[in-house]
């Protein structure tokens, strides 16, 4: 079975940037990673094409992750504190943006693996079927991990909000 | 059958039974039947809506992909210089683990899967790799814009979700279709387009009126009452934002962002939103409460047609006009203090578009200190999951109102606008760029 690759990556290429950018928090890295992940399937026919990207990716990620690990996390967190930040006209809105960025961050670091990773699979648009192949979770077992990734996720999220709040 | 579990309460709301499923059918019959669980159903909705929230915080911003030529050549280049390239993806996730490659088939995926946390990390589960191929979901551009939609449907409590979307429809929606159905013909001239240049001051993006805000309901024309503490706070603010006063205006004045089914519906409503969720929540008070006048007016009949001069008086500031567009009707509604001007016009193809303005008091730096005092003290992101805060039903009517009415919301100085047509996205948008 041949893939037509031209098109799964006009309508994938987004969901695996994002996909990327919440593994790496590196927005050119991100790019960088998914445009290779599409470059090594060239030669490819998986039957369901989506999901497998999102394996590729996973792995690029991951070796991404140790080669940071390695050689550069105190650059890799310099560069998430000031660079990433997107452009706005007004500091305030700049420093809500960046906030709110680093919270979504910390929020999802502080789920267990399983469940990030479940959560970012959906996310990127994969289906419950896709999801379990990908994870070997059980078919059964991800709404259940989906619907408490989703309960932790908000509620690491309020939480650091409150701090914020609480600061004032 | 026994109640639904949350995990199943997921996956039915994530449309993971196919059709016909029996689990699915079970699922549906006893939400039918279960108040609880259709509660409970809203409400795991509610936190799926909220998640989005979170995710998009944590998202790359919008980005044009290279095209795909360019991976084909990134590719060749890759072949010739003997890196890895095609094919070789079938890498095997786990090896640096020494994992086996293969336990995809083994019947327990649960309990591998535990193995390999315990043993490797639960990462190294990708190898679990190879699918059925299944339907995919809903293109990424229909989720995003579906996450739009929800942002600012919020996640509002299950109860108040739906009776506030059944007393918007109700209300706002067959009401404002009902005035403009009873069209009076205007004196038929163009409006003419506001071009008064804001001074550095007025240019402040003040928060919308509303009946929380005492600061803000001051009529156009008078300025709102400046106290003590007031003026000193904005002095303070003016010097902590000073580069980023004019750049805050430009934010305010057109927050906008493309609504549900962006790919698919031929009619996209628009929804006013903003970076500041402050800014955002007021504004959705604002325009709730002028989609709620205009629904009162209309339903009174109290509109008479106005001449260009006289809503200018009434308004205090030169009414936005639709450029290019026929101006069908032009009518004035509310008491003296507090008008709400209606405009219809006729588009090129026959359909119309509606603008609806009133006056926005006069931003002063006190009302910018004051919108940021309330920035610092409310939390808006939670008062979408508070069942008490009063933000979660206002943006539920609003989503019901834009959902049905394909709407986008404009600030200009000293002027609220709604304008609301028929129209796709990209020409409302463009609209309400001419407007502005």
């Amino acid at each position: 079975m041949s893939v037509d690759w031209a098109e799964v990556y006009r309508t994938t290429y987004r969901d695996v940037v994002r996909y990327l950018y919440r593994k790496v928090w590196d927005e050119d890295r991100a790019q960088d990673l998914a445009q290779e992940v599409f470059v090594r399937v060239l030669d490819d026919a998986p039957d369901n094409p989506r999901a497998w990207l999102f394996t590729v990716a996973a792995n690029l990620a991951r070796d991404e992750a140790r080669t940071v690990i390695r050689r550069k996390k105190h650059l890799t967190l310099i560069k998430a504190e000031t660079e990433e930040a997107a452009p706005a006209s007004d500091p305030i809105e700049t420093l809500d943006l960046e906030a709110k960025r680093n919270d979504a961050r910390r929020a999802l670091d502080e789920l267990s693996e399983r469940d990030r990773e479940v959560l970012l699979l959906w996310d990127a648009g994969l289906s419950y079927t896709e999801i379990a192949e990908r994870t070997g979770l059980a078919a059964g077992a991800i709404g259940t991990t989906l619907s408490r990734a989703r309960r932790r996720l908000v509620e690491a999220f309020d939480a650091l909000e409150e701090k914020h709040v609480a600061r004032g | 059958m026994s109640h639904v579990d949350d995990g199943q309460l997921h996956a039915y709301l994530d449309g993971a039974y196919p059709p016909g499923d029996e689990q699915g059918e079970r699922i549906a019959s006893h939400l039918g039947s279960c108040v609880d669980c259709r509660v409970r159903l809203e409400d795991a909705r509610g936190l799926r809506e909220k998640v989005g929230l979170v995710m998009r915080h944590a998202a790359p911003a919008a980005l044009e992909p290279p095209t795909f030529d360019a991976i084909l050549e990134r590719a060749r280049a890759a072949r010739e210089r003997g890196v890895p390239g095609p094919g070789t993806s079938a890498r095997p996730a786990g090896d640096a683990h020494g994992a086996p490659r293969r336990w995809r088939r083994m019947p327990l995926a649960w309990a591998a899967s535990l193995m390999m946390a315990l043993a490797a990390g639960w990462l190294a589960s990708d190898l679990f790799r190879r699918y059925d191929a299944e339907s995919a979901r809903a293109p990424a551009a229909l989720d995003e814009a579906e996450a739009a939609l929800d942002e600012v449907r919020g996640a509002a409590p299950a109860d108040a979700l739906r009776s506030t979307r059944d007393e918007m429809t109700a209300s706002g929606t067959e009401a404002v279709d009902a005035g403009a159905a009873r069209l009076r013909s205007g004196d038929g001239r163009g409006g003419v387009q506001g071009g008064r240049a804001a001074g550095a001051r007025s240019a402040v993006a003040a928060p919308p009126p509303t009946a929380s805000l005492p600061a803000t309901g001051a009529v156009a024309g008078e300025p709102p009452p400046v106290a003590q503490s007031a003026a000193k706070a904005a002095d303070d603010l003016q010097r902590q934002i000073d580069p980023g006063v004019a750049g805050r205006a430009d934010v305010a004045n057109l927050q906008f962002r493309v609504g549900a089914a962006a790919e698919t519906a031929p009619v996209v409503p628009l929804y006013l939103v903003g970076d500041s969720a402050d800014l955002d929540a007021a504004a959705l008070d604002w325009a709730v409460t002028l989609s709620e006048n205009v629904a009162a007016a209309t339903a009174e009949d109290r509109w008479v047609a106005v001449s260009d001069e006289e809503a200018e008086r009434r308004l205090g500031v030169t009414p936005a006009s639709l450029p290019n567009a026929t101006r069908r009707s032009f009518e004035i509604a509310g008491p003296e203090n507090e008008p709400i001007l209606r405009a219809v016009y006729d588009l090129a193809d026959g359909r119309t578009a509606e603008l609806i303005q009133r006056p926005a008091p006069a931003p002063t730096l006190a009302d910018a200190a004051m919108a940021f005092e309330r920035r610092e003290q409310r939390a808006p992101e939670r008062a979408l999951v508070s069942p008490g805060a009063p933000a979660a039903p206002v943006r539920a009517r609003l989503a019901t109102l834009f959902r049905e009415r394909s709407a986008v919301a404009v600030q200009r100085p000293r002027l609220w606008i709604v304008l609301a047509a028929p129209l796709p996205a990209a020409e409302l948008a463009a609209l309400a760029e001419r407007i502005r």
